[in-house]
């Protein structure tokens, strides 16, 4: 059978365009999001240098952020009330502002490094400094920023001590279950971080003192750093966490 | 065609005395009725050659035989007049009127002419194929311009509900379900994951293959673990005459020798393959991973009694190796290898009136990498063994047909990794960094299938597969119901329920390998409709089909939310929690002669696959609404044949991000990084671009030196159209940081780019 040649082109380019047209028919728009939602990274006891110290110490401290655009660079964000206290204590700790760092306040990416919120180890009188902060206490947070206030409260984990044996060319570090956790993260020598729920660790025995470290992770930090199933864990609002660590070292 | 006419005395006959005689052997080869006859003949081509494994049917009737490699057959008939229909794929099928019956034995001697198989449509009508069945033939699968190799699961994606999500993945879904729902087999042996380079490239030697029965609506009940389809390879028939064959393309090369005649009927059918492509690329570019494979099959024929006993012995084994350009040095590194290994047999008895078939198979499937010789922490050792084991009986009479048998599978998994730094190169994106563990289940069924002249244009069958596995009985009941109205239109329609014993992690990502697989001692469900028009004139064919499934509990990874790359904490992993989901659509196919010269195959498939996760339906990571293929063969001067394959479907859908948090980096921690942390919206509630890619190829053929060499030369990716896999968010928000607007080349990972290559075939 032949088909004339015309018409068998005729079908052709329609048919194709017909089944092309049908195939690209289902492309959607990307958006890009923009979000005025703030964002707030507090760990009670988990501490990074500071490089707005001079000396480059070591500080409790928070970054507040609005959480806006992918597509562009982080903007800090201040805060009208930042309070925490103590459950039982009356008394506000003293929690300071930095001053805003880059252009109008933005810094092309976020570091726990560049915060711009402070708690000095020793406050002012009549407030508390990042060294009153207790193990097994609970603690309240308010944040208002921005017309939005969030909200959180965490419980510090107990503190515990890591105790070693011997066994060939390895060494086994145990620690106590600690209570208040939920994982530990441990971190040992220039190894990347693990997170696990047993108490024990073996490393080599040449390893130098203060080459383990253990943090002790209560459910806010697990959860938001680990499971990462929610963006917000121990504030009722924003995004971020609210939580605390105890610590070790070996 | 012309058929001679001689007439014999009836031999005597017995009856089989039983059904319980069925289930021995020497029953079958006395089990015809006394008022049969018996039709002699020879089938031919037009230069008198014999055509072996042509199908010799009874019109009305389940007989049906196929020719020897003689060409002879001899089938019975009842009494009456009957028309019987020969049929062999590459040739017209022929039709003859005969009388049946103990009154005579006819003799007759048909010559088919032969078809142009360079211009067949890929999907051809083949005899012996399961109702609602697509057959590839390897002929077919040499049209399609091949990805560096002709590839059969690249060629079976261009049938309708046949589907691969992009370039880079070579895994086969059928009609809307996930990947490892897809069973391949390898002439009836199960195989694990029979993939090359990452899942990019079926395991298989086009040259040792005859073709690939595409299962999707009707599996039949024989086939166990197949939840939303099959893949049946057929390797290179027995029968046909013996011919060798060389390829040498820019990828690989290969040699297949197929013996048949051989001393004592014995026939021998060697395939091996391996690519250069590991050697070649560290030369031009030595920062490249090394990436090479291997495969062979090895077949290993016995026919004795006259033809009535086959005894057949397989091998089939692959081998990839990738190996890190950073470690290769490194003295006590193993590269990372996969692969699987398989040996079968089968015994087959036949008789005029029906078959007994016994077949068993071990196949181990591994993946190996261990980098702590090279001062690194990862490694990863897994294995699966599958061993697997099978009796089955085929009887027809007239108006009846019956297969039935039993089946037993016992599976074994060891799989134990630590691969912290590897997951993203190997594994999926939710594979935990450490795992170990075995599981073993064992897995007994029995099958059966009846089937029924009915009357007037119908037909029907019903069957079951009843599996017992960890103490629980689970019976998966099947019907099909056809009507042939005419000799060129059919309508057909299928109800079933399957099971299916393995889960995957989860789909794999491009570039990395089979996610781990895990045994299901209580089975995943499906319940399958289909129905189907076929309308087959001369000139082309045309048919239509829909489908609708319903999973019931299929496994999806607990806790997995979108944006979770690996958690290090596991209680009970795997946990599958069960979903439901569903698929469902229908599919347009057809195939047309334009001229004497050109022939245009297309598709078009609308389905989709959605999954109900916390109470809300979203679609599947596989869901692709609409798809098209269009294939076009050109016979031009000089003997060259021009073909032409358009593939478009909707892109994947994926998961957008509606905001931007931030995390600290756990990796390294002490650099006191806040990553920024991609919050999700609806899953799966967007897409990527569509997906569209033209490939050409050119073939010519040619005969010297006593053998026929064919060159194809081959563009994959004509138009380099960028085709997004995915996208990378961190790229599309850096692109629209940069450059003020998403400008979409950079959207994420790409397939194919524009790709060339030729190859020589030399067959003798």
């Amino acid at each position: 059978m032949v088909i004339p040649r015309a018409r068998t082109t005729r079908r052709l380019l329609a048919f194709t365009a017909l089944l092309a047209g049908v195939a690209g028919c289902s492309a959607d728009p990307v958006t890009v999001p923009d979000s005025d939602e703030p964002f707030l990274y507090l760990v009670l006891n988990y501490r990074t240098p500071d490089r707005n110290m001079i000396d480059n110490r070591s500080a409790q401290h928070a970054v507040l952020l609005t959480t806006g655009s992918p597509a562009e660079p982080v903007r800090f964000r201040a805060a009208e009330r930042f309070e925490l206290r103590a459950a039982g204590d009356p008394a506000l700790f003293g929690w300071t502002p930095l001053p805003a760092r880059g252009e109008q306040g933005s810094y092309p990416s976020a570091s726990l490094d560049r915060p711009n919120w402070l708690l000095p180890d020793i406050a002012p009188p009549g407030t508390r400094g990042a060294r009153d902060i207790r193990p097994g206490v609970q603690y309240m947070l308010t944040v208002a920023t921005g017309g939005r206030t969030l909200r959180g409260e965490t419980v510090v984990p107990d503190s515990f001590a890591i105790r070693t044996s011997a066994e060939g060319d390895r060494r086994i570090a145990v620690w106590p279950r600690v209570r208040g956790a939920a994982a530990y993260q441990v971190e040992f020598a220039n190894d990347p971080p693990r997170v696990q729920s047993d108490t024990t660790f073996s490393f080599p025995a040449s390893a130098p003192p203060g080459s383990l470290t253990v943090y002790a992770m209560d459910p806010n930090v697990y959860r938001f750093t680990v499971e990462r199933r929610s963006e917000r864990e121990g504030i009722d609002t924003g995004f971020g966490v609210f939580g605390a660590v105890s610590a070790a070292r070996f | 065609m012309q058929f001679d006419l001689t007439r014999r005395e009836l031999r005597s006959s017995r009856r089989c005395p039983a059904l319980t005689a069925f289930l021995i052997l020497g029953c079958v080869s006395s089990a015809h009725a006394q008022s049969d006859g018996t039709l002699r003949g020879r089938v031919l081509d037009t230069a008198d050659r014999p055509v072996a494994g042509a199908v010799v049917e009874g019109i009305g009737t389940f007989r049906q035989v196929s020719s020897t490699g003689t060409g002879d057959f001899a089938l019975r008939l009842p009494e009456g007049e009957w028309r019987v229909i020969i049929r062999q794929i590459g040739f017209r099928p022929d039709t003859v009127v005969v009388r049946g019956g103990s009154a005579r034995d006819t003799t007759i001697v048909v010559r088919l002419r032969a078809a142009p198989v360079l211009l067949e449509g890929l999907a051809v009508r083949a005899p012996r194929v399961a109702p609602l069945a697509q057959v590839v033939t390897a002929a077919s699968v040499r049209q399609v311009p091949p990805l560096g190799e002709p590839d059969v699961f690249r060629a079976v994606v261009l049938l309708p509900g046949v589907a691969q999500p992009n370039d880079l993945k070579g895994r086969i879904h059928l009609a809307g379900g996930a990947s490892d729902e897809t069973a391949v087999r390898l002439d009836g042996h199960p195989l694990h994951d029979p993939f090359h380079l990452l899942g990019l490239l079926g395991a298989f030697n086009v040259a040792a293959l005859e073709r690939a029965d595409v299962l999707i609506h009707h599996v039949p009940p024989q086939i166990g673990d197949a939840l939303s389809g099959a893949i049946d390879l057929q390797t290179r028939s027995a029968d046909a005459p013996g011919r060798n064959e060389a390829v040498l393309s820019l990828l690989t090369s290969g040699v297949t020798v197929a013996r048949t005649g051989l001393p004592a009927g014995t026939d021998l059918l060697v395939s091996m393959r391996a690519t250069y492509l590991d050697r070649f690329a560290t030369v031009v570019a030595p920062d490249l991973p090394s990436l090479g494979f291997r495969d062979g099959v090895v077949r290993i024929g016995h026919d004795w009694g006259g033809g009535r006993w086959r005894a057949e012995l397989l091998g089939f084994h692959t081998q990839d190796r990738y190996s890190d350009p950073d470690l290769t040095d490194s003295t006590g590194y193993e590269p990372l290898e996969w692969g699987e290994s398989l040996a079968g047999m089968r015994v087959e008895r036949s008789a005029p009136a029906g078959r007994v078939t016994v077949r068993a198979s071990w196949n181990r499937s591994h993946a190996g990498v261990d980098e702590r010789g090279a001062g690194g922490t990862n490694w990863i050792h897994t294995r699966r063994d599958w061993l697997s084991s099978a009796a089955q009986l085929d009887v027809a009479r007239e108006r009846w047909r019956v297969r039935a048998g039993a089946s037993f599978d016992a599976r074994r998994h060891d799989q134990r990794w630590i691969a912290r730094g590897l997951i993203d190169e190997v594994f999926s994106p939710s594979t935990p960094a450490e795992y170990a563990g075995s599981q073993s289940l064992a897995v007994a069924a029995l099958f059966g299938e009846s089937e029924l002249r009915l009357g007037g244009c119908f037909a029907g069958t019903i069957g079951a597969r009843v599996s017992w596995s960890a103490g629980q009985i689970l019976p998966a009941p099947s019907a099909t119901m056809s009507c042939r109205a005419s000799e060129s239109f059919q309508l057909q329609g299928a109800v079933e329920r399957r099971y299916q014993f393995t889960s995957q992690l989860e789909e794999p990502v491009e570039g990395s390998i089979t996610p781990p697989t895990f045994l299901l001692p209580g089975g995943r469900t499906v319940d399958v409709a289909a129905v189907s028009a076929e309308w087959a004139p001369r000139a082309g064919t045309l048919s239509v089909q829909a489908f609708a499934k319903h999973y019931p509990d299929r496994p999806r990874l607990r806790n997995r939310s979108a944006g979770t790359t690996r958690e290090d904490l596991l209680e009970n992993f795997p946990d599958f929690e069960r979903i439901r989901g569903q698929a469902y659509g229908a599919t347009v196919g057809g195939s047309a002669l334009l001229s004497a010269r050109a022939r245009i195959q297309g598709s078009y498939t609308f389905q989709r696959a959605l999954e109900e996760v916390d109470g809300v339906s979203s679609p599947a990571d596989w869901d692709a609404p609409h798809a098209v293929s269009l294939l076009a063969s050109v016979r031009t001067l000089r003997k060259w044949t021009a073909s032409a394959v358009y593939q478009g479907h909707s892109g994947r859908a994926t998961t957008p991000v509606i905001a931007r948090s931030f995390e600290p980096d756990l990796r390294a921690p002490r650099s006191g990084s806040l990553l920024p942390r991609y919050v999700y919206g609806e899953r799966n509630s967007i897409r990527v671009p569509p997906y569209h890619r033209v490939d050409l190829g050119l073939r010519r053929t040619w005969r010297a030196r006593a053998a026929d060499w064919t060159l194809a030369v081959q563009v994959l990716n004509l138009l380099a159209r960028e085709n997004p896999i995915d996208y990378d968010w961190g790229v599309v928000f850096d692109d629209v940081r940069y450059t003020g607007e998403q400008s979409g080349r950079r959207a994420g990972r790409a397939g194919l780019p524009i790709l060339p290559s030729v190859g020589l075939e030399v067959a003798w």
